[in-house]
């Protein structure tokens, strides 16, 4: 039974935080959730020009000295990169600001940029960025902006689900990145639903996590119009263009929030093919593609987290 | 007389005929204890019915009833399965729960 949630909205999501059980310290720990997120927030959207991401992205050729906040989030973003082979990268800021997506989703009222659509700049290289764990401190090159995004969002789930986990088994949304402290409190998994990017209001399976975390990464609902193009917010490193896939979306289980928001961006970007393949030679990764198509495939693994029945 | 002459006579014959059936059913008895009273002819004889000359599923068919045994009280005897039936737990898939959550591409709502 859930006795505590609590939902709000940060880093352009809808957030929801729950602990199941009976501790009397959980709704003291969820009421502290929504300023968790603000102070994350403040450190790493690129749309508040205070930020101290933005500030990062106006010193690049200069050493500057992170926060742990920053620090931790980057190293999220260079391990996404290393792990992906860099299909995955946080190097794609100028790339995604090209493709219209300069300004925040909400201020996107009428989904459709400014001008004829443009050709990106190539993406700078994620290994170029310096960083040195005595002095904390980063260097970007020259030319080099980075998004935090995705990777952010991915590690507030986590965060915010571990520091909750302490005031009972926790569940923590970050705008489609889940993160669960563990099971239940009576030791059953948490059933979590997959929408159906084709139908609103619909899911195409239900999941049964005891542990780790499961993301969704689509170009259903953020993409715009850029001149006579529909753009979506995926950058293909390797063009620097938004990915031309046969995937609408794609959700990834994974040992941590993190893992499986940047997985289910690569296997987005390669397609149902080389993505099912890419997942399949990972043994700790799950998950499923709901195609163009109307298909859904699975990777072999994610059978056995697909709720019994489902 | 002639009354008494005349009514005797069918009674007469219907005790004849008592007496008739009585001897052959006597006679019939007699002679089934003499050709099923005696013991069974040794291992292949052609007139012991076995198992293996009944047609198949007449042995099933043959055997003794099984009583109804109040529960609780043990069977004993030849009738007595050699286990007994227990209750099965039979699981029904349960209904798929409502998600606590549900993952999809970013968005505010």
């Amino acid at each position: 039974m859930i006795v505590h949630r609590f939902e709000f909205e940060a880093m352009g999501s809808r957030i929801l935080a729950v602990v199941d059980g009976l501790d009397r310290r959980a709704e003291a720990r969820l009421a502290e959730v929504p300023g968790w997120f603000e102070t994350w927030e403040d450190c790493l959207s690129r749309f508040r020009p205070e930020s101290e991401l933005s500030r990062l992205n106006r010193s690049a050729g200069k050493d500057v000295s992170v926060s742990g906040v920053l620090w931790d989030v980057l190293a999220v973003a260079f391990e996404a990169a290393q792990s992906t082979g860099g299909l995955v990268q946080p190097t794609i800021l100028e790339a995604l600001q090209t493709a219209g997506y300069d300004r925040t989703w909400e201020s996107m009222g009428s989904r459709v940029a400014e001008g004829a659509a443009r050709v990106a700049p190539p993406v700078q290289d994620w290994r170029l960025v310096e960083r040195n764990p005595h002095t904390r401190s980063v260097r970007l090159p020259a030319g080099t902006s980075l998004d935090l995004g995705g990777f952010g969002k991915g590690w507030a789930a986590d965060k915010a689900a571990r520091r909750l986990g302490t005031a009972g088994p926790a569940l923590v949304d970050a705008g489609g990145d889940i993160a669960v402290s563990g099971p239940r409190e009576d030791g059953q998994p948490w059933p979590i639903g997959v929408a159906d990017p084709g139908k609103d209001g619909e899911t195409i399976a239900l999941l049964s996590i005891r542990s780790g975390g499961v993301a969704t990464s689509g170009r259903d609902y953020k993409r715009w119009r850029q001149g006579e193009v529909w753009r979506h917010h995926l950058i293909d490193p390797r063009t620097g263009q938004p990915a031309e896939t046969d995937i609408l979306a794609t959700t990834v289980v994974a040992p941590s929030a993190r893992a499986a928001e940047a997985a289910a961006k690569a296997v987005l970007i390669l397609g149902s093919r080389d993505g099912l393949r890419w997942l399949e030679a990972h043994q700790r990764l799950a998950g499923l593609a709901a195609l163009e198509s109307g298909r859904v495939v699975f990777s072999r693994r994610m059978t056995s987290y697909l709720w019994s029945g489902s | 007389m002639n009354v008494q002459a005349t009514s005797k006579r069918p009674n007469g014959g219907r005790a004849s005929l008592k007496t008739l059936i009585t001897v052959g059913a006597l006679a019939a008895t007699a002679l089934g204890w003499l050709l099923f009273g005696k013991p069974d002819s040794a291992e292949g004889s052609s007139t012991a019915p076995t198992e293996a000359t009944l047609p198949p599923g007449w042995a099933e068919l043959l055997a003794p009833l099984p009583t109804l045994v109040p529960p609780g009280v043990a069977m004993v005897g030849p009738s007595a399965p050699a286990t007994q039936p227990a209750l099965r737990r039979v699981s029904l898939p349960a209904p798929a729960p409502k998600p606590v959550t549900i993952t999809r591409s970013s968005r505010r709502k």
